[in-house]
């Protein structure tokens, strides 16, 4: 009798790179004939998290971050310090494959731990302008089924921000189609 | 017979393994990174099936998964829909697929199964459905660090929220499609040369397959694209290849551009065009 097994692909792709086998387990786990078949996979890994540093803010003005990593900071009442750094992401795949990278499309708000609903202006940074080095924000995986990218945006101050910690979150995701 | 737990046993290692030697190769993995197996799923019956999700990070992680509308345009991008946009076809394919868990709790190198199946309902009209299956990491606020509280300053502290998109399509009764090469041509991009190529699509269903190049006398496609969709709702669809100068400056003389099905789906031809590019 013909027993079918799947495995993810990762499994048997990563097992051939390695040089290892997986046979021990097709054995194990089945006694007659086993088939496997092949799902394709897909991973996503966080390299790096976006960050602007520190900015002493004494009127309104933007600091941008292109995706290659360059910060403008040349506002004339922003002073940046520390160093910035785009988000990164691995992706791994099909070889030749063609995956598209959706980016939030309007504001972010970031928010000072002292925000409440009365006191917006001081207490709320805007992010927009999200960026990827992608052209098109399409990545095509190259013949080992793998891609990376960065992104970067751009934070809006209107002057009246209190110093502090500003937090918000950004959607990122990789379109398989 | 205990078929299905050996099954699942058998996956289940295959996977884990698989994570011991992902985490060697990717040392610096996050909070959140996640690995989804397969990677486009067609029910075409009442039988349902499985996505694989993992853990490949270093830590534990939530992940939310959740059903999303996408429409493509014509350069092939997917554009969200938000649910009050969407057209009724949209509506029900929303509508026709369970799905289980929707939050999952997953500790490093762990995976698990979420299930899934359509429900279409009896007087659905015959055609291709779609929605596309999210699996986002949510990410646990971090300790503020002690170099960040002594400041007077603006800093930021951005959380992402990262994931990826799979279609889940759903083929009721009977659908078809066919499609066709047009206007191969080499153009200047913003990035250097790129091959740019129309396929038109006609029928219910979508196709999706692999857009290779060849040159005559020569085995090795010059160009090769897996995992080309286009799906029902546009009729054609340009797709852009970047070319290296190599490459570039071999797609000259008699070239076959072939549509076909991915191997793994038997590599049927869906479309064809021999031409001459000077």
């Amino acid at each position: 009798m013909t027993k079918t097994i799947r495995f993810g692909a990762a499994g048997i792709a990563l097992f051939a790179a390695m040089g290892m086998s997986n046979a021990a387990f097709a054995q194990d786990a089945a006694t007659a004939t086993a088939t496997a078949e092949v799902l394709d996979s897909l991973t996503l890994n966080n390299t790096a998290g976006l960050d602007f540093g520190t900015m002493i803010v004494d009127g309104l003005g933007s600091v941008s971050l292109a995706a290659d990593g360059t910060l403008d900071c040349s506002a004339a009442d922003i002073v940046c310090s520390g160093t910035a750094a785009v988000a990164a992401f691995d992706v791994t795949g099909t070889a030749n494959q063609a995956v598209t990278i959706n980016l939030p499309t309007g504001n972010i708000d970031l928010n000072h731990p002292d925000f409440t609903g009365a006191s917006v202006g001081e207490h709320t940074i805007e992010l927009n302008t999200f960026v990827s080095n992608a052209a098109g924000n399409e990545i095509t995986l190259d013949g080992a089924g793998e891609g990376d990218f960065t992104v970067g945006g751009t934070i809006n101050f209107d002057g009246s921000e209190v110093a502090g910690i500003y937090t918000g979150s950004f959607d990122v995701s990789v379109e398989y189609s | 017979m205990s078929f299905k737990p050996m099954r699942a046993l058998a996956r289940g290692a295959a996977v884990l393994v698989a994570f011991s030697s992902l985490s060697l190769s990717t040392p610096i993995a996050a909070q959140g990174d996640l690995l989804v197996a397969p990677t486009r799923v067609i029910l075409d019956g009442r039988r349902g099936t499985e996505v694989i999700l993992s853990n490949i990070g270093n830590e534990e992680a939530t992940y939310r998964i959740g059903l999303e509308l996408r429409r493509m345009l014509e350069n092939g991008r997917l554009e969200p829909v938000e649910e009050a946009d969407a057209n009724d076809k949209e509506k029900a394919a929303l509508g026709m697929i369970r799905y289980a868990p929707r939050r999952i709790v997953l500790p490093p190198g762990q995976p698990q199964a979420v299930r899934l199946a359509a429900r279409p309902g009896a007087d659905l009209p015959d055609g291709e459905y779609r929605v596309h299956m999210s699996f986002r990491a949510i990410p646990k606020p971090r300790e503020v660090t002690e170099e960040q509280r002594a400041s007077d300053q603006v800093s930021i502290q951005l959380i992402p929220i990262y994931g990826v998109t799979i279609p889940i399509i759903v083929r009721h009764g009977r659908v078809e499609a066919r499609a066709a090469i047009a206007q191969p041509r080499v153009v200047e991009g913003e990035r250097g040369p790129e091959l740019a190529v129309t396929i038109q699509r006609s029928g219910e269903s979508s196709t999706y397959g692999e857009l290779r190049v060849t040159k005559a006398g020569v085995d090795d496609p010059l160009v090769l694209l897996r995992g080309v969709a286009i799906y029902p709702e546009i009729g054609e669809r340009d797709v852009r290849i970047a070319l290296t100068p190599e490459q570039a400056a071999a797609m000259k003389g008699d070239l076959r551009f072939e549509y076909r099905d991915m191997p793994e789906s038997g590599g049927g031809l869906l479309a064809a065009l021999d031409t001459r590019i000077d």
